[in-house]
């Protein structure tokens, strides 16, 4: 993908014990993230599971370098991506940290800039990476993505949800990362319009060997679309291994619940209201 | 029947096609009946009409009856009661049916005191039939919680007490429109275990509208399924997940990722759901579904009576099953206008 | 929770709206084509002094009659339509560029950045800004440009304060950070994306704020410490036709004084609507 070669046997992306406190307007603080690790190889696929308030999304924010870690590493291809000081760095490095890692949001309404049209999005991002053809490259994009010269000159607005999803992912692809972080990415999409994008994706992933970080709170999802998985809960991590291990034989009292909590034949509600009073014994004993 | 809408259509000034098609839909007292479909299928405004709320400058077709009442028929206080007692909505998100600056138990107290109305005995006991109510929402604490205002509580807390709200007036009817969407899963399977509770001590029946067919057809007895302002396809919950019989039904079913042993592969619908823009001179599911012949495009849709009950909106339905079109779907035939033809994706073992 | 979506207002009352916006809207493009042609529609130069018809009233010869010196009104108030537009065009782009600068940075680098820039533009604030200008005057000397720039500085501060919030939660919106993971700069961030995307809503505010400016200007050229004569400022115009008032005479002081109120409403009312719809679009 970019230059960089890995160090031999390192995973391509190393996160260790990452914490993240946000202060509250109380006075008080939250710990979003706490003592968060995993790894992730080239060209793999983990997954971040968790409810709301879990932690996931700063965990992705903190990967993305959208939020700066109050303790722990986040390191790429053996390289440390919040070493240098905040504001001290320079073009060229912020350039090839935007090429270890691109991020694609949850909601595509609000994460694309609505004064420019799809081509002028990615125009904006080839240029900025100086990339040499930049004309043929947001048509091979787009096109990678299944967007048409319709759409090219198209605004936001004059897209579907699924179509903005698309622009969103070619958005990110144009700096052709090693890793991409999906922040609920398919969360806000129609059913059938989901399925697509969880296609898509596993093409991309296919296609070009990009790792993904597939941050959701769709257990299903996730089991489709990674190898490992991360479960978290109120900022720290509960159970992480293999998906399959993980999904099918859960440890942890709260991801057995977070399971029967996934409506399926013959579901009864109440036994998940049973199930999350059992973990909440567990947790207090 | 407590709610019945009958052949129902909704012509909108402007629109290409009608906002809903000859929508029949049926709730029991005492039933839970889901209602699915996709953003712009017409199930929210189906839900409406049981309220006659409609959009601004509609023409309507058909009935719908609650209780036997002509909904679309009543003006002034009689539409006023019918909204206020017979049925209640519960929305999306419970933060925008909540005033933020006042307390829990105003919200409550205003909903069975007549505002202005009501000496201060009454008020009295209205708060105490407002703690009741939350303690049968299963909120903890209820004296407590009548003191506190919406942002001391958490979205599941919230959604309770609007659900008290609505069961404030006594309703027969409970509209919950994508009701437990915004909720975590596990806050999601409490609140459906609520009013499955509910249901059956106060003998509600229950429109139930979600866009995820996994779970109206895993908690609702029956369910409806919408597509373009139709409904494609009414089925007993239980039969949908082994014997959906809409080539629209089944793809919605293929294409969500389902938790369980075997690897499925997800089989995406190509092409996007219709906006108010696209007319159908037949069948509005052709252009997306794998089985379509040319015929298709012509047939205007009916309900179709099917073998086990209920029925479904297409043309090929009474064709012989073993080899046939809505038997076992042949892989990867799915031709879409818009996206490249890309073969479907193995689930991740 | 105040706001009625213009949906839901009663038809009449709507239209009844719309019809007061169309009616300032129209004046207000009265006014300006009338200042660029001034000069062909001016029955005389501005300048023109006439001392045998000093303090005539309407008749043919002069439709709004002339002032002390005798130079006529309608002529004076269609070329002084000329500066009192113009003078608050410049104020206001000498104060957004000020104050759409500081109030970016303030949103966009938060921390003691925003503190030191949001307590500066408080004090600024809170300190009245004719007082302010005629301070300003007071040191470097009355004139329009004085005037102008120092009135630009005393504006700036509440637009800084409009841009840092309309700033914040556009700063909020995810394309940004989207921008910032694909290692763009903040300050090519901020000129290229954010502010261009702000600037409907401060446009919409600018607008509001165009009668203030041209009334502020108006003042300081009634005091004396703006526009100079023999110029046909209407804050001028009012302050020499005062002393006219005591010979009977009130159309010197009445035409420019009517012209300024007018387009000051005027410029509130289509402003109103203008925020209305710039601020609330998309």
């Amino acid at each position: 993908m970019n230059g960089n070669s890995p160090q031999d046997g390192a995973p391509l992306l190393m996160v260790e014990g990452l914490r993240k406190t946000f202060r509250l307007p109380g006075g008080g603080t939250l710990t979003a993230a706490d003592q968060i690790s995993f790894t992730l190889p080239e060209g793999g696929s983990v997954g971040i599971v968790g409810e709301s308030g879990s932690g996931k999304s700063t965990v992705a924010r903190m990967l993305a370098g959208l939020e700066r870690p109050d303790a722990g590493t986040v390191t790429v291809n053996g390289r440390d991506r919040h070493s240098a000081r905040r504001g001290t760095r320079s073009r060229r490095d912020r350039l090839a940290r935007a090429r270890e890692i691109q991020m694609v949001f949850q909601d595509p309404y609000v994460s694309l800039d609505p004064r420019l049209t799809a081509g002028q999005c990615l125009r904006t991002a080839l240029r900025l990476h100086g990339h040499p053809a930049v004309e043929d490259r947001i048509r091979s994009l787009l096109d990678r993505v299944g967007l048409g010269a319709r759409e090219a000159e198209a605004r936001p607005h004059e897209l579907s949800g699924g179509q903005r999803q698309r622009l969103a992912i070619a958005r990110a692809l144009a700096v052709d990362p090693c890793i991409l972080v999906l922040d609920e990415a398919v969360a806000a999409l129609d059913v059938s319009i989901q399925a697509q994008i969880l296609q898509l994706l596993a093409g991309i992933r296919e296609d070009t060997g990009v790792a993904l970080v597939f941050v959701s709170h769709d257990l299903a999802v996730v089991q489709h679309i990674t190898d490992e998985t991360v479960v978290m809960r109120r900022g720290t991590v509960v159970e992480q291994g293999p998906t399959d291990r993980v999904l099918r034989t859960p440890r942890h009292a709260y991801t057995r619940l977070l399971l029967t909590s996934v409506p399926h034949q013959d579901w009864d509600p109440s036994e998940v209201v049973r199930a999350r009073a059992e973990a909440a014994e567990a947790e207090a004993a | 029947m407590l709610l019945d809408i009958e052949n129902l259509t909704v012509h909108l000034p402007g629109a290409a096609r009608p906002l809903l098609a000859e929508v029949s839909l049926r709730v029991r007292t005492g039933e839970v009946v889901g209602l699915v479909g996709e953003s712009g299928s017409g199930k929210s405004t189906t839900a409406k009409a049981a309220l006659s709320i409609l959009p601004d400058g509609a023409r309507t077709v058909g009935r719908v009856l609650v209780d036997g009442a002509d909904v679309l028929s009543m003006t002034g206080t009689r539409l006023r009661e019918h909204r206020a007692g017979t049925v209640a909505m519960v929305h999306q998100d419970p933060g925008s049916a909540l005033n933020p600056v006042r307390r829990v138990g105003d919200f409550l107290v205003e909903r069975l005191v007549r505002p202005g109305e009501g000496s201060g005995k009454e008020r009295r006991r209205a708060l105490g039939t407002a703690i009741e109510l939350l303690d049968a929402v299963g909120l903890p604490d209820p004296e407590r919680r009548v003191g506190q205002r919406p942002h001391e509580m958490s979205g599941g807390m919230l959604q309770r007490v609007v659900i008290a709200g609505a069961l404030a007036a006594e309703p027969r009817l409970l509209l919950a429109d994508e009701a437990t969407s915004a909720l975590d899963v596990t806050t999601q399977a409490e609140i459906l275990a609520l009013l499955r509770t509910l249901r059956e001590q106060r003998e509600l029946g229950m429109l139930f509208i979600t866009h995820d067919l996994h779970l109206a057809a895993a908690y609702c007895d029956r369910v409806y399924v919408m597509y373009a302002g139709r409904v494609v396809e009414e089925q007993q919950a239980r039969r949908l997940f082994a014997d959906a019989r809409h080539p629209y039904t089944r793809g919605l079913l293929d294409c969500s990722p389902e938790l369980g042993g075997t690897p499925r592969t997800i089989r995406p619908i190509p092409g996007r759901p219709p906006s108010l823009a696209d007319a159908f001179p037949g069948c509005p599911f052709a252009a997306r579904c794998a089985h379509s012949e040319p015929a298709c495009e012509t047939w205007t849709p009916e309900p179709l009576p099917l073998a086990g009950g209920g029925t479904a909106a297409c043309r090929r339905i009474g064709e012989p099953r073993p080899g046939g079109p809505l038997g076992e779907p042949e892989a990867g035939t799915a031709e879409d206008p818009e996206q490249p033809a890309v073969p479907a994706v193995r689930s991740t073992p | 929770m105040t706001a009625v979506p213009a949906g839901l207002l009663p038809v009449g009352k709507r239209s009844r709206r719309s019809a007061g916006t169309t009616v300032a809207a129209g004046f207000l493009g009265l006014v300006v084509l009338a200042a660029v042609f001034a000069p062909p529609l001016a029955p005389y130069p501005p300048d023109a002094v006439d001392l045998s018809s000093s303090l005539v009233g309407t008749g043919p010869e002069h439709p709004l009659g002339t002032d002390a010196s005798g130079q006529d009104l309608l002529s004076r108030v269609l070329y002084g339509a000329r500066t009192s537009l113009i003078a608050p065009v410049l104020l206001l782009a000498f104060a957004s560029v000020l104050g759409v600068a500081l109030g970016t940075l303030a949103a966009w680098r938060g921390g003691w950045v925003d503190t030191l820039v949001s307590r500066a533009t408080d004090v600024m604030y809170a300190f009245p800004g004719l007082l302010f200008v005629v301070l300003i005057i007071a040191v470097f000397g009355a004139g329009m440009t004085t005037s102008v720039l120092g009135l630009g500085l005393a504006f700036a501060p509440t637009i800084a304060k409009y841009t840092r919030s309309v700033a914040l939660s556009e700063r909020a919106k995810p394309y940004i950070d989207a921008y910032r993971v694909q290692g763009m700069g903040g300050a090519r961030i901020c000129v290229r994306h954010l502010v261009p995307n702000l600037a409907r809503s401060i446009a919409g505010y600018l607008v509001v704020l165009f009668g203030e400016a041209l009334m502020s200007l108006a003042t300081l050229s009634y005091l004396g410490f703006g526009a100079q004569p023999p110029s046909s400022d209407w804050g001028l115009m009012v302050q020499e036709g005062q002393s006219a008032i005591v010979q009977g005479a009130l159309l010197p002081a009445l035409v420019p004084g009517t012209a300024i109120a007018a387009v000051v409403v005027a410029f509130n009312v289509v402003g109103v609507r203008a925020a209305d719809r710039l601020g609330s679009r998309r």
